[in-house]
């Protein structure tokens, strides 16, 4: 008994370690306030962590459909938009209060998704890939002549605004992101997913509706990313509404998720933070400015011919490595 | 009657694969299913486990029609199968690969640790207790197979598929899998086994159906099938007569 649940704990280290991380980084902007040398940087360190937050988020739920269930959704992009186009209309034109506004942001990508996914996931693989990415662009089209102008904070808002906040809010959607995709990944569901993505017809013959859980995968993939894109509405105070629509958010979480590892938990969070770390760096010496595209294409390219488990799985075989070393040193 | 399958016919465009099938299959026996490579054994298994649709024709189980079901819904109804080449969940751990059979097929256990000790019951049953933790991807061909038949087992059938479990297989192990049959049987578990090594669905086979260019064309007791001339002539050679 005794060993059973210390084995069941070593199983779920991650848990704690998790809990952990999210409390520290909840901490983090107040452990800074009292340190004045370090405050004409807390700003950028700020927009920095909410950028982070927002890739590792689009990341993380965007993995929840193609690590888990094994579809590549080349629309991401259009969840992230949706989210943050009807949160910022409903708190800002509609004076809904900012909470609902956000879930309300949430709950339409995730219909969207519901919607697109009933007859999109009849396809699998290229098709869905391509049928995707052709929605997402023609949605941004749309939104683009529907709301052509710039969305604005209204005066007062811009008069109350403070970061902290902003960085509160992102900080909580990925953790909800995070948490979620933990869950799942260990519950009935997950595992019925990754069986999807490892054999469809094997799946099958074990008695998993693929139909069903490609789907649910979608839209909660979907309602996350549109949380994502509700923290983005908060946050800016003024963008371009086709911002978000873009195309770069969702090859920003294929590639952030490709060289952290697909399918694992901590992969996009790696490969996110690595992503904007580095990038950030390049943009400070100016001469390199957009050489990150170039760099991440390249190390995308070599991750996966070389590493097809990502950075992740890098670490196991180096932990492996390390292992069977000091074992044998101490034999 | 446990599964009765009704002159079921399947075409792939212009290939009769299945034509005009039928037979019954009685709770607890052993059937033995043999036939010349393309003769329709395995289109058989897919059609009557909804992995594809029939032409026309019924298939019935436990007196219901399940002809036009999926396969998923097929399984839960108590239809488990092996594959001919294995299909194992690879980036899975082995005790993975099967827990998730116990979790939804006919099983359909609710509960991850029930499903989970359940699992490891099966395993057991396979000799694939200590791998429980690796990834299925290593392991080797033997195991593999193993494995694929725990995972059908975890699913709880009433009916199971045996799909050429024993190709490639030397005689030793063969003697394995036959005993291991024959041990479904005293479960409870009604088995078909498509074979070609004629030794082992002799000895675990009630009774033996033979396929040929996708007709029925003998069915009865494995002493009587081998001594059939129609048989001998379409399947198993005048060689095998005389030994
Ligand atoms: N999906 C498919 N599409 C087209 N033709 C198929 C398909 N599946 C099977 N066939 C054809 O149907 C015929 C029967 O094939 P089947 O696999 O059922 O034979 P089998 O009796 O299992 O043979 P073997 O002993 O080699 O496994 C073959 O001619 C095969 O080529
Ligand atoms: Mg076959």
């Amino acid at each position: 008994m005794l060993s059973e649940l210390l084995r069941s704990l070593i199983q779920n280290w991650r848990l704690p370690v998790l809990v952990a991380l999210a409390y520290f980084l909840f901490e983090l902007p107040e452990l800074f306030t009292g340190w004045p040398w370090y405050y004409e940087e807390i700003n950028d360190k700020l927009t920095l962590a909410i950028t982070l937050f927002t890739i590792a988020t689009l990341a993380s739920s965007w993995n929840i459909l193609a690590g888990y269930a094994g579809q590549i959704n080349l629309g991401h992009a259009a969840f992230f938009g949706i989210g943050s186009v009807v949160t910022r209309e409903l708190w800002l034109t509609k004076d809904y209060p900012f909470n609902e506004a956000f879930f309300y942001g949430g709950g339409a990508a995730a219909l969207a998704a519901l919607i697109v996914g009933a007859p999109a996931l009849r396809l699998k693989g290229i098709y869905f890939a391509i049928g995707t990415l052709a929605l997402a662009e023609a949605l941004r089209l749309t939104i683009g002549s529907m709301y052509p102008g710039v969305s604005r904070l209204p005066g007062p808002e811009l008069r109350a605004y403070e970061l902290t906040s902003r960085y509160e809010l992102s900080l909580k959607v990925l953790v909800a992101t995070v948490f979620v995709s933990y869950f799942l990944s260990r519950s009935k569901l997950g595992l019925g997913m990754k069986a999807i993505r490892e054999d469809e017809a094997a799946a099958r013959s074990i008695g998993i509706n693929v139909f069903l859980h490609t789907l649910f995968a979608f839209v909660l993939s979907a309602f996350l990313a549109g949380l994502a894109g509700g923290a983005f509405a908060y946050y800016h105070y003024s963008y371009n509404q086709i911002y978000t629509f873009g195309p770069n958010w969702t090859f920003d979480a294929l590639l952030v998720t490709f060289i952290g590892g697909p399918g694992t938990l901590a992969g996009p969070l790696i490969g996110s933070t690595f992503f904007v770390l580095v990038r950030d760096y390049l943009a400070g010496t100016s001469e390199l400015v957009d050489t990150h595209l170039i760099l991440f294409g390249v190390i995308f390219i070599l991750v996966v011919l070389i590493l097809p488990g990502g950075l992740v799985d890098l670490s196991t075989r180096i932990s492996r490595w390390f292992l069977r070393r000091t074992r044998k040193v101490f034999r | 009657m446990l599964l009765e399958v009704e002159k079921v016919s399947k075409s792939f465009g212009g290939l009769q694969a299945l034509n005009n099938v039928s037979f019954t299959v009685e709770a607890g026996k052993t059937i033995g299913l043999i036939g010349p490579n393309g003769s329709g054994k395995s289109t058989l298994f897919n059609v009557i486990t909804g992995t594809i649709p029939t032409s026309s024709g019924t298939i019935r189980f436990e007196g219901k029609n399940i002809t036009k079901l999926s396969a998923p819904r097929v399984s839960r109804r108590g239809i488990g199968r092996t594959f001919q080449t294995v299909r194992p969940f690879m980036h899975m751990s082995v005790l993975d690969n099967v827990k998730v059979a116990c979790l939804y097929g006919h099983s359909s256990i609710q509960w991850q640790h029930i499903a989970e000790r359940r699992a490891r019951e099966i395993l057991e049953l396979v000799n694939l207790k200590d791998q429980a933790r690796i990834p299925a991807a290593d392991l080797n061909v033997m195991s593999r197979k193993w494995l694929e038949m725990a995972r059908a087992l975890a699913t709880e059938p009433k009916l199971l598929l045996l799909d050429e479990f024993m190709a490639g297989l030397n005689p030793a192990e063969v003697l394995e899998s036959v005993e291991f049959v024959k041990r479904l049987k005293d479960i409870g578990i009604t088995v078909i086994v498509v074979e070609h090594i004629m030794k082992a669905i002799m000895s675990c086979s009630d009774r033996v159906i033979v396929l040929n260019a996708g007709q029925k064309i003998a069915e009865g007791l494995p002493a009587d099938i081998v001594r059939d001339p129609v048989v001998i002539r379409a399947y198993l050679g005048p060689d095998y007569a005389e030994t």
